[in-house]
């Protein structure tokens, strides 16, 4: 049978022969019903909307948990037969190493977004082990003061407090290594920087207030603790509006305001003190307005970024088949000039008999621009590749000055028609080298040099090649019409052209700076570009590492 | 969650329910606590 005859000497009047309200401080309720709301609401509504993942599994047990370690304390302060305040005070330790095993559980779950390993789980778990063995024991609450109607503390107390402190300091280590990945995304970083920082300031001030209530005897110290709770809620929320974290958007700003209000509302009906009537109207009001104003910036927010959201989508989708369009168009074309070409090659050669003298020039005419025109196209469709990533490279040792000097003598015959003076030099030295003979050739080295004869109306291209210790150097010098500050910026870019290029190059597609820095940089090699402006001559530098000399 | 996670968590379950049910065996239906009305001189 149950016996709750023996009450403490301060309760009276008693609801039920159990209850009694009238020793309990009014912080209690004031501080601890929103924050067992809240924490209950927040951690239902990520449950459900995360359909039940880890880590809102986790998040949900540390809110029900402290829900538990919350109304334990309220039985605490209300309860008047001393068997049920001394089972609270024996339930204590219990619940508070529950709140930092699983604020660890989540964080890690949270922050690596895997399972905490088997071994950190059987740690959290022996030191667990240890409290719920010891709870019945004196080594739990050693006594019952009756003139204070509170339990003496033993020493699972300080036990749990060490186990308080290493939780904390365990949330730190995560947080901090977490940070240290080069890899991750700087806006996931700030997300788990801010809930590590979070747990760890929650897992501190609940610590502290109930270390200090413990050792000063002011218990009304400890009430303070559970604040710390709410600041964890509060990064929460920033954080799942912020960085959506929990993909929660909107409703779950509304939700969290409104029963905000609807909890703080509820006070009146069981405050009685003026004072606390005051403050708890001012606390509504300034919740009332704080919220409606962030939930109109988040609808605002969340609105914008969901027709951003669609419209980059939109512009993606439409990307895609531009892409695939351009690459069937492109391909097509390239076929018929190659098929054009072919024909105009073997009218002009006599393949078809002997070709009209008249006739020869405007054949002739018509095969370059079919090249052209076939070469062009080819550029367009190698950027596309190099864009999406499909260029595969075959690489082998090959030697630079060897492929220079080749593409120097190709292109002789075109600086020669325009009367220019191409030249070659190379720096005494190894040349040799690894990476794909055929790209660098077709597209750096050809690409250059093909550049630097048709910019230049008059003067000169020098080639040349230097030896550094780690790297090859290929420098094309030309005296032609320049770039300016303007052109360089997109220089390399896909498509650009240069202010003047098209005038000056009619078959500029704009592609053929962009490939030779995708192939270069394929190579880990680096590109660029010199000049001191407009009708001052170009100078282009690759730069190519080798392996050192020895 | 893996078999051994399983089986920690159903130990560690059990255990607590075993250890609060004692608990309350203990304190409530039992009253078998030590009760003072002076604060003892601390060790």
């Amino acid at each position: 049978m149950l016996d709750f005859s023996l009450t403490c000497s301060d309760a009276s009047s008693a609801v039920w022969g159990l209850l009694d309200f009238s020793i309990a401080p009014p912080l209690l309720f004031y501080a601890y019903i929103p924050i067992i709301v809240i924490s209950l609401f927040l951690g239902g509504f990520v449950l459900i909307k995360e359909k039940f993942s880890l880590r809102s599994k986790l998040l949900f047990i540390v809110s029900i948990i402290f829900t538990s370690l919350l109304l334990n304390e309220i039985l605490l302060w209300i309860a008047a037969p001393v068997s049920l305040v001394e089972f609270g005070w024996q339930l204590e330790p219990l619940f508070r190493i529950l709140v930092a095993v699983f604020t660890v559980y989540f964080i890690y779950a949270f922050i690596n977004k895997r399972d905490l390993p088997f071994t950190q789980k059987l740690i959290l778990g022996t030191a667990y082990i240890s409290v719920i063995l010891l709870t019945p024991t004196t080594s739990n609450i050693v006594f019952f003061d009756l003139n204070n109607c509170e339990g003496i503390p033993g020493r699972l107390f300080d036990l749990t407090h060490l186990f308080e402190v290493v939780s904390m300091l365990w949330v730190a280590v995560i947080t901090v290594k977490n940070s240290l990945q080069a890899s991750m995304p700087k806006s996931e970083k700030y997300q788990n920087a801010f809930l590590g920082g979070a747990a760890v300031l929650f897992l501190l001030v609940f610590f502290a207030s109930t270390f200090f209530g413990d050792v000063t005897k002011v218990y009304e110290i400890g009430l303070l603790g559970p604040v710390g709770m709410v600041t964890f809620m509060a990064f929460l929320t920033f954080i799942i509006v912020r960085y959506r974290a929990f993909n929660i958007k909107l409703i779950g700003a509304q939700a969290l305001i409104v029963s905000l209000v609807v909890v703080i509302g509820s006070e009146f009906f069981f405050i009685q003190n003026t004072t606390n009537q005051i403050l708890t109207a001012i606390t509504l009001v300034i919740t009332g307005f704080i919220g409606i104003n962030l939930i109109r910036s988040v609808k605002k927010e969340v609105a914008q970024r969901e027709h951003i959201e669609k419209l980059a989508g939109e512009l993606q989708a439409t990307n895609e088949r531009q892409e695939t369009l351009m690459h069937f168009v492109g391909h097509e074309v390239k076929g018929f000039l190659t098929k054009d070409a072919g024909a105009f090659a073997a009218i002009s050669q006599g393949d078809f008999g002997q070709c009209d003298v008249n006739m020869k020039p405007f054949v002739e005419r018509a095969l370059v621009e079919s090249r052209q025109g076939a070469a062009s196209v080819e550029n367009i469709l190698k950027a596309s590749n190099l864009k999406k990533g499909t260029v595969a490279y075959t690489k082998a040792p090959f030697d630079m000055k060897e492929l220079v000097a080749e593409a120097v003598e190709k292109a002789k015959p075109a600086a020669g028609l325009k009367g220019l003076t191409l030249t070659f030099t190379a720096d005494e030295g190894s040349y040799q080298m690894n990476g794909d003979k055929a790209q660098i050739n077709d597209h750096v080295l050809r690409n250059l040099i093909d550049n630097s004869i048709n910019y230049t109306p008059s003067g000169s291209v020098a080639v040349s090649l230097k030896r550094a210790s780690t790297k090859i150097i290929f420098e094309v010098k030309d005296t032609g019409i320049g770039i300016t500050d303007e052109d360089k910026k997109r220089l390399f870019t896909e498509g650009g052209h240069g202010k003047d290029s098209q005038t000056v190059n009619a078959h500029s597609t704009g592609y053929g700076l962009y490939i030779a820095k995708q192939i270069t940089e394929a190579h880990n090699g680096t590109i660029r570009a010199e000049s001191e402006g407009e009708g001052k001559g170009t100078t282009f530098f690759v730069e190519l590492p080798v392996k050192p000399v020895s | 969650m893996d078999k051994k996670s399983k089986i920690l968590l159903i130990v560690l379950i059990l255990l607590t329910v075993l250890s609060i049910g004692y608990t309350f065996w203990k304190t409530v239906i039992q009253q078998d606590f030590e009760v003072s009305e002076e604060v003892p001189v601390k060790e």
